[in-house]
Parts: structure tokens; C-alpha cells; sequence
């Protein structure tokens, strides 16, 4: 007989309870040795299938005793997930081989108000803001962990790793880092992005093609990256970091923004449009935080007090003017 | 549990609703220790294992909205831990006791007689290659487990406190599970006390 066929019925006679004293010494040393491994994962994968595909509850049974092995259906059932499980694994084999590298992609991507986390293959975690889109691949098996914000705000708070730097694209923008925390808005209808950093190192670069250049800054805690979409052009600011996040909690934030991006936030955040009566208004900066419980009406309130403006709501539009 | 049910309780879990944690510690715990407990065998390690895949599950509530079958990742999470702590019982001897003493063969002597010839004498073989030491080892872990019979009597308290007390220290357990992860006390009381 075959090794792997005894080694088969020893994990099989210790599952089913009918190893003796000797067998069990044996199972333990060669467990010891990474010989059973394989032969357990099978059983273990085998008995989840069962589990997940047959839909067992136990309303009515003892959890003591497992019985349902002795079902010809589910062992007919296990027998075919076993035989697409064993299909599965040497098509997986035979890929791995083939040094198949295609990466799949996937892409998460929010509406308005809501604010989603995900976590990376790697265990970093990256929160969505509203209107956003992540795109990400769940194995980083190249040099670097890339991901690309397509549209939005997010915040990234990425796991060590000095061997694979994680890299954020926004359009020719990169953001890489090592292991740190840091803000990407780049919202598409405002021309700044903006990066800002709450922990460790990061370094944005710019690459523009026409005209060629390349722009590069370091940021550390507190420091934000004003990055002109159309130039390439970067400015540097310090800025208090926590505000700038809390969008997370839903809140938002306005740190000396002119009204043309202050109104985009608003329209994304509560799917209104927002006009203006003259051309200077767009222009006036506004510098203030809000808690999440507040409504557009709050914050219109706010904006026009600062500014000595008024508006008016008629059905989803905001018309603000000169007071 | 529907799946519509669950995606509306995956939701709150994930924005921290603990009731909602129970409900599905409560559908799904005894499946998890049922399928893990055949490879275990000890109720101790088996209760354990399930705490962990809890546990788990509340540190990643976060990012629960993307998992496409709860079920499916329970038992992932299950399988994985109940792989590895079999894989560290051929090295703990503690974990090792534990499971030889849970260890209750069925008196099935037709079958072993089916067993017969190559397969016995391809277990003789390889005892035989084992070093006199690691036999000793065996032999000890084996009368370890009577010997937790013995503390719990010299202790005044029950053979499962002292089985859950060893399968606590060995595993390191997260006795600041609230601090570390900011589970609810209520929560963990749940777990070590609704099975």
C-alpha cells in the first residue's frame, strides 16, 4: 500500500475516534513531522463544505454527537465537493506553475453619505468617503502594494511593510509611503488634490507629461499637499490633521476653501445643487468644521453668517446671494 | 439565518451593535464548535477555538459589509485556528495531554480487525523509529491528563476549570480583550458564559 494511504487511514481512524494508543502516538509524531497536514486540511475542508452546502442547524440535536457522515446524501454530496475541490486544487496547481500573473481587480465605491472601510490584503485599512471609488487587488504580489483612488476622498492607514512600499495613484499623482496614515481627497469637478498626512512619512510625486515635469515633496504629520490637478504644481501647508478627518465620523471639514469646492462637497454630501447669484462668491473662503449630526441648512446658516450672504432652497437647488 | 438577515446584522455589528454580535454568535457558535470539536476532540480547546473566531469577528467588524458568505468565513476562520492548534499540539505537550485524555476511542473491534496486517505493521514501524525520549514524552502527556483530575481535587473546583484555565494560559488568552480590541464586556461575558 501506498504511504499516503495509510497515512489517509490514520487521520481518518483519529477524526473518527478509532485510533488506538499506538496510532494516536504515531498520529502526534508524524502531525510533528508536517506529514498529516495535507491529509488533514482535506478532511477539515471537506467537513466545512459539508457544513456550508447542506445548510445544518442544530435546532433540534445534541451538539455532541456528529451523525450526519452516515447520510448516503451528504457523503454523495462530499464526494462530488471533494472531487471539485481536488479539480480546483490542481487547477490552482497547474496556474501557480503557468506563473500566471494576471491580478484581479476590485473596486469599491461609496455613495452619497456613505462612508465605507476596507481592509487590504495586508492589513491596512482605508476608509471611503462618500462618491468615492477605490480600486485595490486582494494580492500585492509585486514589488509594491499599489492602489488607485479614481475618484474621492479616502483615508489609508497602511500596515508596515520597508520590503513593499504602498503606493496610492490619483490620476498622475503618487503617494508612497511605508507604513503611515494620510488623506487623499481628490474630488473630480476640484482642481486641487489634496494629501495630508496624520502619522509617519509620505512622499508625493507629480508626473505631468506635457509640459514635462516632475514634482516631488516629503510630508510629515500635519502637513498637507495642495497639488494643482491641471499644473502639477505642489504647495505645501500645515493644517490640523484631525479635522481634515473627520469625514469619517461624518463630519466635514473646510480649512480656507473657496466657496466653488466648499459648495462640490456640499452637493456630494447632500444631493443638492449649488448656485451662485454673482461670479465673486465662488471666490470668498470659508474655514470651518462640522459635527456629523448637522444638516445642509446648518451649514448654509454658517457659511452665510461668515459672509454676510443669504440663500434660498427651492427643491434641490441652493441659490446663494449678497445679503 | 437568511441572507438577508444576515447582511442587515453584518451591518450592525459593523457600526458596533452588540446585540446583533449575539444573534450570530448564537445561530452559528454551536456548528463552529461541532465541526471543530471532531479534529479536537477536547470541549475545552474546541470552546476556545470558537471564543477565537469570535473574537476575530468583532476585531474585523469593520469590514464585515464585504464578506460575501458569513458562513463561509466563520468557518474559514474556524478551520484555520483549529488546524494550527492541532499543528502546536504535536509540539505542547500541555495541548497534548488535553486532547489524549478528551480522546474516547469507540469500542469498534470489527473494523480494527479489517485493519489488520499492512496498515498495523506500517504503525509498528514507524513507533519503532520514534527516539526512546519522545516515547517518554507520550507516555507523560498521557498520564497528564489524569493528573488535572487530581488539581482539580487538591483545588476544590471542577476538572473543566482546570482544563479551561490550562487551555487559557497556554494560549496566551486576550484577558484585555476590551482594552485591545473595544468589545463590550457584555459581549465577552456572552461568549465565555452563553455556550
Amino acid at each position: 500500500m501506498e504511504e499516503n494511504l495509510l497515512l489517509n487511514q490514520l487521520v481518518e481512524r483519529y477524526i473518527d475516534n478509532q485510533a488506538s494508543e499506538k496510532e494516536l502516538e504515531v498520529f502526534f509524531f508524524l502531525l510533528e513531522q508536517g506529514k498529516l497536514d495535507d491529509m488533514l486540511m482535506q478532511y477539515m475542508d471537506k467537513d466545512q463544505q459539508i457544513y456550508i452546502t447542506e445548510n445544518i442547524s442544530l435546532a433540534s440535536q445534541k451538539p455532541a454527537k456528529v451523525k450526519f457522515i452516515n447520510n448516503p446524501r451528504v457523503i454523495a454530496a462530499a464526494a462530488v465537493v471533494f472531487v471539485f475541490l481536488l479539480a480546483g486544487f490542481f487547477l490552482y496547481k497547474s496556474k501557480v506553475l503557468n506563473q500566471d500573473t494576471t491580478i484581479k481587480y476590485e473596486q469599491v465605491s461609496t455613495h452619497n453619505g456613505e462612508i465605507k472601510s476596507i481592509e487590504l490584503s495586508d492589513g491596512s485599512i482605508v476608509f471611503l468617503n462618500s462618491n468615492s471609488t477605490l480600486k485595490y487587488t486582494d494580492d500585492f504580489n509585486g514589488d509594491k502594494r499599489v492602489v488607485e483612488l479614481l475618484e474621492g476622498e479616502a483615508y489609508f492607514d497602511i500596515k508596515h511593510d520597508a520590503a513593499k512600499p504602498f503606493v496610492v495613484k490619483t490620476g498622475n499623482i503618487l503617494t508612497n509611503v511605508l507604513g503611515t496614515s494620510f488623506n487623499i481627497r481628490s474630488i473630480k469637478y476640484i482642481n486641487e488634490v489634496k494629501i495630508t498626512v496624520t502619522k509617519g512619512k509620505v512622499s508625493v510625486q507629480s508626473n505631468y507629461a506635457e509640459p514635462a515635469r516632475t514634482s516631488q515633496v516629503i510630508l510629515i504629520p500635519d502637513e498637507q499637499a495642495d497639488i494643482n490637478r491641471n499644473t502639477g504644481n505642489i504647495i505645501k501647508n500645515k493644517v490640523k490633521s484631525a479635522d481634515i478627518l473627520n469625514w469619517r465620523e461624518g463630519g466635514l471639514y473646510f480649512d480656507n476653501e473657496n466657496f466653488r469646492d466648499v459648495s462640490a462637497i456640499l452637493e456630494t454630501k447632500f444631493g443638492y445643487t449649488i448656485k451662485f447669484a454673482n461670479d465673486d462668491i465662488p471666490n470668498y473662503r470659508f474655514t470651518a468644521g462640522f459635527k456629523s449630526t448637522e444638516n445642509i441648512m446648518d451649514i448654509l446658516n454658517a457659511l452665510c453668517l461668515a459672509n454676510n450672504l443669504k440663500y434660498k432652497i427651492t427643491n434641490e437647488t441652493v441659490l446663494l446671494k449678497n445679503r | 439565518m437568511d441572507g438577508l438577515n444576515e447582511k442587515f446584522l453584518l451591518t450592525q455589528i459593523s457600526i458596533g451593535d452588540d446585540a446583533a454580535f449575539s444573534e450570530i454568535y448564537t445561530a452559528y457558535q454551536p456548528l463552529l464548535y461541532r465541526f471543530v470539536n471532531r479534529f479536537l476532540k477536547s470541549s475545552a480547546i474546541s470552546e476556545e477555538i470558537c471564543q477565537d473566531v469570535f473574537i476575530k469577528l468583532w476585531e474585523k467588524r469593520q469590514s464585515l459589509l464585504y464578506i460575501e458568505s458569513l458562513k463561509s468565513y466563520l468557518f474559514t476562520l474556524a478551520k484555520n485556528q483549529a488546524f494550527n492548534l492541532l499543528k502546536r499540539s504535536s509540539l505542547d505537550n500541555n495541548i497534548k495531554a488535553e486532547i489524549l485524555y478528551s480522546y474516547i476511542p469507540n469500542e469498534n473491534t470489527i473494523e480494527d480487525k479489517l485493519h489488520a496486517d499492512e496498515y498495523m505493521q506500517y504503525i509498528e514501524r514507524v513507533l519503532n523509529t520514534l527516539p526512546l525520549q519522545s516515547r517518554e514524552v507520550f507516555r507523560l502527556c498521557r498520564q497528564l491528563g489524569k493528573t488535572y483530575d487530581e488539581a482539580a481535587n487538591d483545588l476544590g473546583i471542577s476538572r473543566n476549570g482546570v482544563k479551561k484555565h490550562m487551555v487559557r494560559s497556554m494560549k496566551v488568552l486576550k484577558y484585555n480583550v476590551q482594552r485591545d480590541f473595544g468589545i463590550p464586556l457584555s459581549v465577552i461575558l456572552a461568549i465565555v458564559f452563553g455556550s
